[in-house]
Parts: C-alpha cells; sequence; structure tokens
C-alpha cells in the first residue's frame, strides 16, 4: 500500500512537471537525488563523476517529461536512464585511462602510509561491495540496499526475473565469501578478550 | 534436507524471501544443524549491516547547479519556440500527391479519348470523313504480294524497277497510238490463250500490266472477235 502510495505521489508530480511546475520538479529532484547517488556512487568511483551522472539524470527526465507514458513506475523510469548513464560513463573510461597527476608528483612520504582499512561491518561490507562485478553489484544495490521489488529491477535492468533472482542470490554469495574470514576474525577476538567486541 | 541445499536457501531464508514448505524444512535443519547455524549468522550480519551502509548524498551545490542547467534547457526551449518556429515545409506531401494523382488521371483520360480506336468514323483525312470506306486496307496484309519489300530478290534495285516502269509507260503509249519501236507487229494474245510467251517486261512477279483493248475483225476461224486483253 505505502508503494502504491509513493507511486501515485510520483505520478501526480510527473503530471504537474510536465504542465511547467518546477516547484513539483524541485520535490522530484529531492526525493530522488540520494536514492540515485547511493547507486551510481557504488557503480563509479569518483564522487564528482557520480554527481554529474546523477545530475544528467535529473536534465534528461526534464527533457523528456513529456514522453513519460504512466505505464511503468516514475522510479523505473529514473533509475533505467541514471544506471545507462552510469554505463556509458564506465565504457567512456575504459577507453581512456585518466590519471591524477597528483600521483605522478614525488610524494614517497605519502606512499609509506598504509591505507585505513575498514573495521567496522557496514564499511567492510561497503568495500565488499565496491569489489563485486558490475552486473551483481548493481542487482544487489537495487534489491537489497534500494529494497526495490524483484519485478522492478528486471525492468530497469531488462533482464528477465530469473536472472535478477539469480543475480541477487550471487551478490550475497560473493559477500558471505568475504565477510567470513572478517566474521570468524572478530568472533576469535571476542572469545580471547575479556571486553566486548562489536564489528557494529 | 541436506546442508548443501540449505545453504542454497540460507541466503532467501535470511531475507525473508522463502515461505510454505522450504522455509519450515530450513528452520528445522537450523534447529539441529550448527555449520549451517554459523552460515546463517553470516547472512544475518550482512542483512543487519545493511542499513548501516554509508549513503553517499550529493554535495551542497548539486541542486545549484542542476537548475542552472535546468534554467538554460528552458531558456533553449523557448527561444526555439519563438525564433526558429518550424518552418513550413517546401514539399508537403499532403499537396503533391493529389496534384499528381489528378494530372496522371487527366492525362490516361486524354490517351482514352484520342485513340483512334475510340473515336466514331475512318480515316478523318479523308474528305468526306470516309464514313462509307472500309478501313480493313489500314491493317490488311497483301498475301503472296510480290511486290513486297520482304520478297526482293538479291538482284532487286530501284533503278530496275524504275527502268521496267518506263519501258511499261512507253508499250503502252505505243500500243494506244499505234507505234512500235523494237517491237513487231503487236501480239495480240487471247486471253485464254496457253501462249506463254510474254512481253519483256511482263515478268511473272509483275501484276502490273496495260489493259488494251482492240477490236480486231474477225478473219478467220480462229479468231473470235471481241476484246482482247492482254
Amino acid at each position: 500500500m505505502e508503494k502504491q502510495t509513493e507511486k501515485e505521489i510520483d505520478y501526480q508530480l510527473v503530471r504537474a512537471i510536465q504542465k511547467g511546475d518546477m516547484v513539483a520538479f524541485n520535490k522530484l529532484v529531492d526525493r530522488y537525488k540520494d536514492r540515485l547517488m547511493n547507486v551510481i556512487g557504488r557503480m563509479l568511483s569518483s564522487a564528482e563523476e557520480a554527481e554529474d551522472v546523477v545530475q544528467e539524470t535529473f536534465v534528461r527526465v526534464y527533457q523528456h517529461r513529456q514522453s513519460f507514458n504512466f505505464q511503468n513506475c516514475f522510479s523505473t523510469w529514473i533509475y533505467t536512464i541514471g544506471l545507462n548513464l552510469a554505463r556509458n560513463e564506465l565504457r567512456r573510461r575504459k577507453k581512456f585511462k585518466f590519471f591524477d597527476i597528483d600521483d605522478m608528483q614525488g610524494n614517497e612520504g605519502d606512499l609509506a602510509v598504509e591505507p585505513k582499512m575498514p573495521t567496522r561491518l557496514p564499511e567492510v561490507l561497503d568495500a565488499a561491495i565496491r569489489k563485486l562485478p558490475e552486473k551483481y553489484r548493481t542487482a544487489f544495490m537495487l534489491r537489497d540496499v534500494q529494497e526495490m521489488a524483484y519485478d522492478e529491477v528486471a525492468k530497469v535492468l531488462d533482464v528477465p526475473l530469473g536472472t535478477v533472482k539469480s543475480r541477487v542470490n550471487r551478490a550475497r554469495m560473493m559477500l558471505r565469501e568475504k565477510l567470513q574470514p572478517k566474521l570468524e576474525e572478530h568472533n576469535a577476538l571476542s572469545k580471547s578478550t575479556l571486553l566486548p567486541v562489536s564489528l557494529l | 534436507m541436506r546442508c548443501r541445499k540449505v545453504r542454497s536457501f540460507l541466503s532467501a531464508y535470511c531475507n525473508d524471501e522463502l515461505s510454505g514448505r522450504h522455509r519450515v524444512a530450513v528452520s528445522e535443519h537450523l534447529s539441529t544443524c550448527s555449520s549451517c547455524r554459523r552460515e546463517e549468522s553470516i547472512y544475518r550480519s550482512m542483512v543487519t549491516a545493511r542499513p548501516e551502509l554509508a549513503q553517499i548524498q550529493v554535495s551542497a551545490e548539486f541542486e545549484s547547479r542542476l537548475f542552472d542547467r535546468i534554467a538554460r534547457e528552458r531558456f533553449n526551449e523557448t527561444r526555439t519556440k519563438a525564433y526558429f518556429p518550424k518552418p513550413i515545409p517546401l514539399i508537403s506531401w499532403g499537396r503533391v500527391v493529389p496534384v499528381v494523382a489528378s494530372a496522371c488521371l487527366a492525362v490516361a483520360l486524354f490517351i482514352v479519348t484520342m485513340s483512334p480506336q475510340v473515336q466514331d468514323g475512318g480515316n478523318p483525312m479523308m474528305s468526306d470523313g470516309g464514313s462509307n470506306l472500309d478501313d480493313s486496307y489500314l491493317t490488311a496484309q497483301p498475301v503472296n504480294n510480290p511486290n513486297l519489300a520482304s520478297k526482293l530478290t538479291p538482284e532487286w534495285s530501284l533503278a530496275r524497277q524504275f527502268a521496267m516502269g518506263e519501258r511499261i509507260t512507253q508499250h503502252t503509249n505505243a500500243v494506244t497510238r499505234g507505234r512500235y519501236r523494237g517491237f513487231d507487229q503487236p501480239q495480240i494474245i487471247p486471253a485464254s490463250s496457253s501462249n506463254k510467251r510474254m512481253a519483256p517486261y511482263d515478268r511473272s512477279y509483275y501484276r502490273l500490266r496495260p489493259v488494251v483493248k482492240v477490236y480486231v475483225a474477225p478473219e478467220s476461224s480462229t479468231d473470235k472477235g471481241g476484246s482482247k486483253v492482254y
């Protein structure tokens, strides 16, 4: 029921935007900017690039606002646009490898510092999600993090329902393999010390 | 249910995606198997940690930059409509097609009506309109006409034809005026005679023969009298 209410709210906002109401467009941006950033930010390595992609997504939504036919959910439509733009950006980055000039300068002192390892389980989970293959990562993010329905995820990714379930299951198994050593280490540590140690 | 099968259901079980007899079977197995319970705890930790994931948010300048772009888009749309109206096409198919179709129809009607087969009467070149003349000669094909060009022999030539025609004319004049040049007494050949002697110009492939009617008084029993046709 709550999902249908959100759907109806989206439809009302889109109808108002189609008539030229910019206040409605502002509300729509507020509703979806963080959701899109949460998904696209984990597809792309750079936060600036992810923000550009999210901005371009909203621009495309505004440009093609009249073409939305209210047959599917608005969330399906906007996620489809955003993910396609993110994939295009990934393909573009694969063609041209970008190197930060700061990395080329002689900052040997900074190289001696080891990168900070994640200690908390959410951080470990986040790091593991970023290392997943792109198609499993996208399916996992849409289903488990954004809590979208399986059929909606299938429409966004344009794959069959069984494929979505398979990818989500496979992503969970990969994350479990990455999390298992960390959790065993945590269990061993908690047994060896008197003080309770929590990863959460 | 065996451990291998239970572990394939564990992720769905921990995410509340399993129902019915599968859920009951997994629950029963977990109550008895410690290794599967350890696996379940890992999946439960993932489910618990998911809401704790860091939410990646947009920067503070995101909205201002976005609405700057949207304002530029709106300006472009307005300017396009105001200063660059939709041009009227030079060729509008909705107008060209009926005109071309009517022109083709008019030409077809003209051809049909001007066809000689449709017009009443015969050859309009005739002075009387040719209404009483038989027009079958226009399409009649002569049969066995030796004068046709297709019947021409290799030795045929236009000069020879003219020469023969000239001789015909001279002989005709000579016969009518009673003068012969180079000929003896005119050979009066009865029409029914089987005499095959022919005049020099009278070849088997000529149909043109001078028709001369000469009255000869009967002198002998062999003469029949009357008109003779050469």
